[in-house]
């Protein structure tokens, strides 16, 4: 293909700067058209994020309000120390407490009604105390020949409390048996664990 | 592959103005969205010199907005005789120093001085002689205060200019692309001029700008309007037509020792359709009618081929 340009170099050379001049213009138009568009973005960014932590910080007071609403916790922890504590020394005792109750109660004669069972660990000293009637006092010697039968169980203290009373709690006669309350024998015993 | 862009292609003829806008899509793919002639008259414009500048300048910005032109780039194209067109040959040389070895001893080729003219050169083909080798360049030349009558005008719509170029260089391209052969006398007629360009081995050998007198311009345009004419004007048409080629073949003839087989016209097919019959007895050589651009004419507007002359000057500037 032929090709012939009468245009001068003057003018060919003015279009070519003039050419490059507007691509500069443009790529700097184009810039700040990105650099605004950017800059509102981080703004919008900026905007969703201080909503975002403003919404946590409400959350955060809402939240410490419940709690404060809550009852003191240090009263439930001592109870739950004390219980924890009481369970501890149990625990390390060498009697077998629930075991020892068993064997107790079950070597009780038919006729004994127990009205009161404690056990205790004062100062090292490991006791049972025991409050009961019988009808008579054949049945209060059987039970004390089968409590000195039992391991673990050291010398029984015997105390006559009163005769005709209704036991204190423990387990009531049936309605048959009401005409006897009036000749039961109220007694303690205080056993000492070996 | 080039992005969709709107140009204008316009020409600068004896006494008229023409102008095309194009919407180019790819390379060679293209649609003509307005067109439009201005005829200036010889008090403004005289075969080629503005005489009027002022009126020259004010009608063709006029022209540009009431046609409802909108492209702001533009390739001109001169189609007149003040473009100086001669064939030299040059020792070859180092190609960095081709262009400034032409430039510096064209004078010798050219009648005018040549710091009054704006000079540019297309390379031929190279020739082997017991000197060395040489090429034959084609140079083209237009007096500096028309180029800047042009600048001067596109400055007011205003428009940036890729080129201007002698018409004879486009038609030439335009030539080169639809004829498969490789020795043929071209012909283009326009309403007010014809060239005469030969290719001898797809190479310019020779060109000619012949310019129509007043009696035949005014028969050619009748002709374009469609109106009729009476067969002397046609024979008359004619036998011009006829005389001025074979004036061309024969001086190429004598030159180059060359015979001419292949003539190939273009331009105002409603003169060719009233003298085409005989033709080739008369002219001794296959003549071939040749479309040189055939717009997409359901995207846009679909000229007559006067408008060649600026289609080709767009394509040229953007291949």
């Amino acid at each position: 293909m032929y090709t012939v340009n009468l245009l001068p170099e003057s003018y060919i050379r003015e279009r070519r700067n003039q050419r490059i001049k507007n691509r500069v213009i443009y790529g700097l138009l184009i810039l700040v058209v990105l650099t605004l568009v950017i800059y509102r973005f981080l703004i919008q960014l900026e905007n969703h994020q201080v909503e975002q932590y403003n919404s946590i910080l409400q959350a955060n007071v809402s939240l410490e309000k419940t709690i404060q609403s809550f009852s003191d916790p240090d009263t439930s922890l001592a109870d739950v120390t004390e219980i924890d504590s009481i369970i501890g020394e149990i625990m390390g005792s060498q009697v077998d407490y629930v075991q020892m109750m068993v064997m107790i109660s079950n070597s009780a004669p038919d006729d004994i009604l127990i009205s009161f069972l404690s056990m205790s660990n004062v100062d090292g000293n490991e006791s049972c105390i025991i409050n009961a009637s019988a009808l008579n006092y054949e049945s209060i010697n059987e039970w004390i020949s089968a409590l000195s039968e039992i391991d673990g169980l050291g010398t029984i203290t015997f105390s006559y409390l009163a005769s005709g009373e209704a036991p204190i709690g423990g387990n009531m006669p049936d309605e048959s048996s009401q005409e006897n309350i009036i000749n039961r024998m109220n007694f303690e015993f205080r056993i000492a664990f070996d | 592959m080039i992005r969709r862009k709107k140009m204008l292609g316009i020409v600068i003829g004896r006494d008229e103005v023409r102008m095309v806008e194009m919407v180019l899509t790819s390379k060679n793919r293209f649609y003509i969205t307005k067109y439009a002639t201005l005829e200036l008259g010889t008090s403004v414009l005289n075969e080629g010199v503005v005489v009027d500048e002022e009126t020259f300048a004010n009608e063709f910005v006029r022209m540009y907005k009431e046609n409802g032109f909108s492209a702001r780039t533009a390739s001109f194209g001169i189609d007149n005789q003040t473009t100086i067109l001669r064939f030299a040959t040059f020792p070859k040389v180092e190609q960095s120093k081709q262009r400034n070895l032409i430039l510096l001893n064209s004078q010798e080729h050219i009648p005018t001085p040549l710091s009054e003219l704006e000079l540019d050169y297309v390379p031929l083909r190279e020739v082997e002689e017991e000197e060395g080798t040489f090429v034959n360049i084609l140079l083209c030349a237009v007096n500096k205060k028309t180029i800047q009558q042009i600048i001067d005008v596109s400055k007011l719509v205003p428009l940036s200019l890729t080129a201007i170029s002698p018409i004879q260089i486009s038609f030439a391209n335009a030539m080169l692309s639809k004829v498969t052969e490789n020795s043929f006398l071209a012909v283009r007629m326009g309403r007010k001029s014809v060239h005469h360009i030969v290719f001898e081995d797809n190479h310019i050998e020779f060109i000619r700008h012949v310019n129509l007198n007043t009696e035949t311009i005014t028969t050619i345009s009748a002709l374009i309007r469609g109106e009729k004419v009476p067969f002397s004007d046609i024979d008359s048409i004619k036998k011009q037509f006829v005389n001025s080629i074979n004036a061309s073949i024969n001086y190429y003839n004598l030159k180059s020792k060359k015979d001419i087989n292949h003539i190939y016209l273009s331009g105002v097919s409603s003169v060719y359709r009233q003298i085409s019959e005989g033709l080739e007895e008369e002219l001794q050589s296959d003549v071939n009618l040749v479309r040189l651009f055939e717009p997409d004419g359901k995207l846009g507007a679909s000229p007559p081929e006067e408008y060649d002359g600026c289609i080709s000057l767009v394509l040229d500037s953007v291949r």
